[in-house]
């Protein structure tokens, strides 16, 4: 099947990655950060100056204690760092390969199938790779041992400067994908759907075998997992529940079960306007912004944002990319306060309505910097949030019954179909500068604890 | 441009945190943000933003309303200077037009900046729009103090004690014209008000119900012909008279999506349906009521349906606010319109009450989409 929207937007926006890619190896540090993953409570399981093999937990979820997060080199634990309220913010480790590392059984691809769902979840959740597996609604790591009713792996997203599908192919030999298929078919009760963009024809993926395989197309967000979720199996309810993964994880999950051995490394992109070489870069998990950047001219006064822009999080140079971020975007941070901005023609402004004159060159790609355009104002409903929401959902009235907290009428309105990353389109466009994606968290965060 | 912004930020200091004058901050920010765009960052994700933002769609809305505004100033200066050149038309027409703006302005913005201090919010653009639109829709003979007065019941009640833009459920600028209307009718119906000759004139809608038992358009004759009405050399309210200048301000609102089509397009086709209807039913009881036999492109250019339907049916605010909602709701005002005028010859002009009366029921509009909208969602799982 193939899913074509046409609600949404692409945004052309200067600093577009190369196709090449280049390898970072050899950090000193490597950091992991707790917060990466919503709603885990983390544990240590390590202290300062103790050794760590590759692969070896560092902590683990307080409420999900088999699910430990390892980490992703060898090394000597060289600072645990607590932010506010005794938050773990990050753990610092010396890389020392020398250290060895944790590895696991070998699986013939075609015996995979004969193993056990359980003896399998036990794997990927020691060896650091189950929070790869997330579910919707609420997006947070998928709860062990309770099958979901599909699950999803995507493979290329459709927000700015995303890693090109065909980049990150020629990186991964399909038996890894294929391998990663039959892990996750044991661990579901109902299909597995591999959903990858029209335009892109490869034989690594159109000779994968027991996967549902469907093609989306038309603007982002078409490339969203909520998309594709709502088209092919919505979610009903609360406990109505699909998994949902990186085609990069699912991988790395293969090669795993073939090879026994750990690999953390993926494909990202570096890209934005405010930075010079932009192309991809194959990286390992927890690998420092500075290093990715070393060979880079940052311009100053820029942000640094860890994932894409619309909905990445701001980030810094000494931290780790995130856990599930696939790109590193800089933007300039540095606002220019134009003098009567509000009713000037506006030849070099962005925008999705058409209240400038720019509208009449919709191809040029621009340079967007972090200013918000505007100050806030109670909602001013015209139809402009509507165009880019492909989703089934009434957007106005969902956020009011968020806003009003009423719990009932957001249910049925399909609060758990939403992610905020579904309504960054809609936060981006709206003249009112309302923080859309914020209140749909909100509205989830309310429904999850009280639905 | 520097020295502006230097001296902005000089004083800016006595506007902040523990500043001497930190309660009037919304008055600084206005200003602000008037001359300079926001200085605001993004702070959580999209990490950039759309260039639009509410001053922007606010004044692309007046400029939209400009055409007719120009040529109320005009018409009105025919009515005091009939021989004179067009240039000369426009110029008779300011003394009586601009003071009304002015009232208009200052008294709504004193109550805005009034409750902007008081509930320490920044002050909202609406009040751009509500300001032009309350004198258009206003006789140009309205005494200024009652502009004061129906501007001050308009923003107070029509929108501050609901919350401010945004919360208000009546369009504010009709609920000042329907103020007036209610508390001094002589000063905004009747034919002694439409024109500032002293000479009294009836209005094409008065015309047209000025004797039963005959047909409107035989009624209007020659005094209003089609086209008179379409350009809008009639008497009226200072803006609702010209039809093509309203529809000038409407294809800019069409072209920059501010208005929104759904409503206009609804409410079009709610008065050309009822007007056909009506037509019909008048012509199978041989009825003595004139205005049953109205052609449907008779009520487009005659009274303020033409303003009402481009200018204050597509307020979003008080609009209904899903997509289906805004055909139902617009079909709702041309309906009422069109019957209003129909069965009510005492009070010819039904557009105000039509759109007063279909924001009172857009949020039931809105329930009822809603309800259907979930009913069919609970479809998709029942598969």
């Amino acid at each position: 099947m193939n899913i074509h929207i046409r609600k949404g937007h692409d945004l052309k926006l200067v600093g577009v990655p190369a196709k090449s890619v280049q390898d970072i190896n050899d950090s000193t540090f490597i950091k992991l950060h707790p917060s990466d993953f919503p709603g885990v409570k983390p544990k240590l399981l390590v202290k300062v100056g103790e050794t760590l093999k590759k692969g070896q937990a560092v902590y683990n979820d307080k409420n999900n204690s088999e699910i430990l997060f390892t980490s992703p080199n060898a090394g000597i634990v060289e600072d645990i760092y607590f932010g506010e309220r005794r938050r773990i913010e990050s753990i610092t480790i010396r890389v020392d390969e020398n250290a060895g590392e944790i590895s696991f059984d070998q699986y013939a691809l075609g015996k995979i199938y004969e193993l056990d769902p359980t003896d399998v979840t036990d794997i990927l959740c020691k060896s650091g790779l189950w929070p790869a597996l997330r579910r919707r609604p609420f997006s947070k790591i998928a709860i062990p041992h309770m099958p979901p009713k599909a699950i999803f792996i995507s493979t290329m997203s459709t927000a700015p400067f995303a890693a090109d599908l065909e980049v990150v192919l020629d990186n991964i030999p399909q038996d890894n994908i294929q391998a990663g298929i039959n892990v996750l078919q044991l661990l579901t009760t109902g299909s597995v759907n591999l959903l990858s963009p029209k335009k892109v024809v490869n034989s690594k993926l159109s000779e994968l075998k027991n996967v549902q395989q469907h093609t989306y197309s038309g603007p982002h967000p078409s490339g969203n997992v909520g998309i594709h979720v709502s088209k092919i199996d919505p979610i009903k309810d609360k406990d109505d529940s699909i998994w949902y993964i990186a085609i990069q994880d699912v991988a790395l999950i293969g090669s795993l079960f073939l090879t026994g051995k750990q690999n953390y490394r993926k494909i990202i992109t570096v890209a934005g306007s405010s930075v010079s070489h932009r192309m991809h870069y194959s990286i390992s998990r927890g690998t420092l912004i500075s290093d990715i950047l070393s060979k880079n001219k940052v311009e100053k006064d820029s942000r640094i944002i860890s994932g894409d822009v619309l909905s990445g999080s701001i980030s810094k140079l000494d931290n780790a990319i995130g856990y599930y971020h696939e790109s590193l975007t800089v933007i300039p941070d540095e606002i220019n306060r134009e003098f009567l901005g509000w009713i000037g023609p506006g030849l070099s402004k962005y925008s999705l309505s058409y209240t400038f004159l720019s509208t009449l060159f919709p191809k040029i790609e621009k340079v967007l910097s972090t200013t918000m355009n505007g100050g806030k104002r109670a909602i001013l409903p015209i139809g402009a949030i509507e165009k880019v929401m492909p989703l089934d959902i009434l957007p106005t009235m969902l956020l009011k019954s968020i806003i009003a907290g009423d719990i009932e009428t957001m249910e049925k309105l399909g609060i758990y179909e939403c992610d905020p990353e579904d309504f960054a389109l809609c936060s981006f466009t709206d003249a009112s500068k309302m923080d859309i994606s914020g209140i749909i968290q909100d509205g989830l965060n309310i429904a999850e604890v009280e639905g | 441009m520097k020295f502006l912004r230097n001296l902005l930020d000089k004083v800016e200091p006595n506007f902040v945190g523990n500043g001497k004058y930190a309660k009037f901050y919304p008055l600084y920010e206005m200003v602000d943000t008037f001359l300079f765009t926001t200085a605001d960052k993004t702070e959580n994700g999209p990490y950039i933003r759309d260039a639009v933002d509410l001053k922007r769609v606010m004044s692309f809305v007046v400029l939209a309303m400009l055409p007719a505004l120009f040529f109320g100033i005009f018409n009105v200066g025919r009515q005091v200077n009939p021989d004179a050149p067009i240039i000369d038309m426009f110029f008779s027409g300011l003394p009586v037009v601009l003071p009304i703006i002015l009232v208009s302005y200052v008294v709504g913005g004193f109550w805005e900046m009034l409750f902007s201090v008081v509930r320490k919010h920044e002050i909202n653009e609406g009040f751009l729009v509500t300001g032009i639109l309350i004198p258009l829709v206003m006789p140009p003979t309205i005494p200024l103090w009652m502009v004061a007065i129906a501007t001050s019941f308009g923003v107070v009640i029509g929108k501050e004690i609901f919350g401010g833009t945004g919360y208000n459920i009546f369009n504010p600028a009709l609920v000042a014209r329907a103020f007036i209307f209610f508390a001094y009718p002589g000063a905004i119906s009747g034919d002694k008000v439409w024109t500032v000759n002293g000479v009294s004139q009836a209005t094409p809608l008065l015309q047209a119900v000025s004797q039963q038992g005959s047909r409107a358009v035989e009624l209007l004759g020659d005094k209003f012909t089609w086209w008179d009405m379409f350009y809008g050399f009639i008497p009226g309210s200072i803006g609702e008279t010209s039809t093509l200048a309203i529809l000038i301000g409407a294809i800019f609102l069409l072209i920059t999506r501010i208005g929104n089509w759904r409503i206009m397009a609804g409410t079009l086709l709610g008065m050309v349906l009822t007007a056909k209807l009506a037509n019909y039913f008048g012509e199978a009881v041989s009825s003595s009521n004139s205005m049953l036999s109205l052609p449907a492109e008779y009520h487009l250019v005659m009274g303020g349906f033409a303003f009402g339907l481009v200018f204050m049916a597509t307020d979003p605010v008080s609009a209904a606010q899903t997509d289906r909602g805004r055909w139902i709701y617009g079909f709702l005002i041309g309906f009422m319109c069109v019957v209003i005028r129909a069965i009510n010859p005492a009070y010819p002009e039904g557009m105000m009450m039509a759109i007063l009366f279909a924001n009172a029921f857009s949020p039931l509009i809105d329930y009822f989409v809603m309800k259907s909208h979930i009913k069919k969602r609970l479809k998709r799982f029942a598969a």
